[in-house]
């Protein structure tokens, strides 16, 4: 696990992602909130990096802004050479969909869809024909073991079956980066361990070009931190390597003694 | 397909916009009914060019008489062919069941007969020519206790006798019509004793028209129509200076605010609801012109469904007054239904405005809460 992520220099190379002295300012005068104060951090490309941290120490924030979807008052994020801001809402939103894949906390279903058309989306809104998009589609729900679950509308589903239909959806584009926001947060633990493991899977596949897809989560689950290959630690708005203390609860908790390594590996999607 | 999903809240829209559909395009369907009927009377006589009527005349049924002798001036214009005199005036009959009614008698030349009733049901016309004589009009002779040839009644207190039932066009008033000769009108009526309330022309063959208006137009007291010019004014009558229009307006105008109304607020709704769901679109790399062609192709849709259910029902509920002796006239031209496109475009844009906007705005960083 890296300790060190803020010498490395700003440059993609075999980065995924390089973020350095952000600032994220929300409002203005006496009422504006400081998020971000400086904030550092680099993703070496198939890693999967866990950001931990209590409520409000700006885990969300940086991945927004890693994410393209929010732009820092200041400092620079690039996420495989691409400086989200140098483009117009539109590019970025394309952009966004090549790169990124996301997992919210929130499974965000469009509940009048069958899931293999939920997984589908960003295939279709990236003009990819019909057919193939649905192909696609089963394919990704295969790797999360709901093939059988193609015509099932969300609401049918539990709560982990919805995550992991989530999981399809945002691996069905074949992300180079995918951003998980408190993934296991709704789920019992028996169901967030599955899900980490697909996700811990996702970070270990490499596409056909051999290019791996990096993962970075954020979440404050203990569990979810096993899978990570490392953890940073997020306080007042900047982030550090992960405390012994941490660490040490983590290995405590999750019932580990010597390594993060997962308990096993999911088959890959 | 997310508002078709929510099967309940795109009935409530569908519902709502059928329904200011149909108030708009029925009321409108009434309405024209009544402007249509309000030029009946023109369109009983349609071999009349032009018409003379008294100074300031602005309804066909609304005239004051006009003296004999401007008759023999009108004749004697060149490009005239011919000029008859007519008269259309109120009067009270008293039926043989002791109650009365106001009837419009019109009174026309006994000889060339322009102005009689158009069809001819029951009796001989030139029964008509005998004094006392009228014919009933058929549609609205069911106010008149139904009279049939041989019957009598009174007419301003002096005895008539039916000689046959006619069938013409009524006016806006729906007033029974008594046709006779101009001598009985003036018989039943003495005030219009040496006069006539207007005097339709007909022009010789290669006459200018215009000129021949022009020239009786410079009869003291007389204005001067063409057929389509007495028709519009007479409907711009009714629209702008009886209470008519208005009414009609103000429930047009209600059609349209409640389409308005439901169509913003169940879009609007239906945006709220779904807006998580398209900051997710927007995350994955939707376009934007994406979403708001989605917005807009489910407007569309449920618009003209809505349309469609509206315009259907607006359309059978105008059958009835498409007969000609309805009480309720109604008339419903394709220009309406076309038209009835235009209130439900109106509904679907502003609620897809308000979607759109919503839509536009929402950022995809919401989805990490």
């Amino acid at each position: 696990m890296s300790r060190d992520a803020q010498s490395t220099t700003f440059s993609a190379e075999g980065n995924c992602v390089i973020a350095r002295d952000l600032v994220k300012v929300f409002g203005s005068g006496a009422r504006s909130i400081t998020a971000l104060r400086g904030a550092s951090l680099t993703v070496e490309a198939g890693r999967l990096v866990v950001l931990a941290g209590p409520s409000g120490c700006g885990k969300t924030t940086l991945l927004s802004i890693i994410s393209g979807m929010l732009r820092p008052s200041a400092g620079r994020v690039s996420v495989f050479g691409v400086d989200w801001w140098q483009y117009s809402e539109d590019q970025r939103g394309r952009l966004r969909g090549r790169l990124v894949g996301y997992v919210f906390q929130r499974f965000h279903m469009i509940p009048t869809l069958p899931v293999l058309y939920n997984v589908a989306v960003p295939l279709l809104a990236r003009g990819i024909a019909r057919r193939a998009a649905l192909d696609r589609a089963a394919e990704a729900l295969a790797g999360v073991g709901l093939e059988r679950r193609l015509g099932a509308m969300p609401a049918e589903l539990s709560g982990g079956m919805q995550q992991r239909v989530a999981i399809a959806r945002a691996l069905v584009g074949r992300p180079r980066l995918l951003v998980c926001d408190e993934p296991t947060a709704n789920l019992d633990s028996r169901t967030g361990r599955e899900v980490m493991q697909l996700i811990h899977a996702a970070s270990r596949a490499t596409d056909e070009r051999g290019a791996a897809c990096s993962v970075i989560v954020v979440t404050h689950d203990y569990q979810v931190m096993r899978f990570a290959d490392e953890i940073h630690e997020m306080t007042d708005g900047a982030v550090l390597p992960a405390s012994p203390r941490l660490l040490e609860r983590v290995r405590v908790l999750a019932g580990i003694h010597d390594d993060l390594a997962p308990p096993e590996t999911a088959k890959h999607v | 397909m997310m508002l078709f999903g929510a099967r309940g809240r795109y009935a409530a829209l569908v519902f709502g916009l059928s329904f200011a559909v149909l108030l708009i395009t029925q009321q409108l369907a009434i309405f024209l009914g009544i402007l249509d009927r309000a030029t009946g009377p023109l369109q009983n006589i349609g071999i009349a060019d032009l018409w003379v009527a008294s100074e300031g005349t602005r309804y066909v049924d609304i005239v004051r008489g006009i003296h004999q002798r401007e008759l023999w001036r009108m004749r004697s214009v060149p490009g005239v062919e011919w000029a008859e005199p007519l008269i259309v005036t109120p009067a009270i009959a008293e039926l043989p069941d002791g109650g009365f009614h106001e009837v419009q008698v019109i009174g026309f030349d006994r000889v060339t007969m322009v102005g009689r009733p158009p069809i001819l049901l029951d009796g001989r016309l030139e029964d008509v020519l005998l004094p006392e004589a009228v014919l009933v009009e058929a549609t609205s002779r069911h106010r008149l206790c139904n009279l049939t040839t041989g019957e009598e009644l009174r007419v301003n207190q002096r005895r008539a006798r039916v000689v046959g039932v006619g069938q013409a066009r009524t006016g806006i008033l729906s007033h029974p019509q008594l046709y006779t000769t101009l001598e009985n009108a003036r018989r039943f009526v003495p005030a219009l004793e040496g006069r006539m309330t207007q005097v339709l022309v007909g022009l010789k063959a290669g006459a200018a028209r215009h000129q021949v208006l022009a020239e009786l137009s410079a009869i003291p007291g007389v204005a001067v129509f063409t057929t389509d010019e007495m028709r519009w004014r007479s409907k711009m009558y009714i629209v702008f200076q009886t209470s008519i229009g208005l009414n009609f307006a103000l429930t047009v105008g209600l059609g349209l605010v409640v389409g308005l109304i439901v169509s913003a607020a169940a879009f609007n709704q239906f945006t709220g609801e779904n807006l998580p769901h398209f900051a997710m679109l927007k995350a994955v790399g939707t376009r934007p012109a994406v979403l708001v062609w989605l917005v807009l192709v489910q407007a569309a849709v449920a618009g003209l469904i809505g349309y469609g259910i509206g315009i259907g029902l607006a359309g059978l509920l105008a059958i009835p007054g498409l007969a000609p002796d309805a009480e309720l006239t109604s008339l419903f031209p394709w220009q309406l239904m076309a038209g009835g496109l235009l209130p439900m475009l109106l509904c679907i844009a502003l609620g897809s405005v308000i979607s759109i906007r919503r839509v536009i705005r929402v950022d995809p960083v919401t989805l990490f809460q």
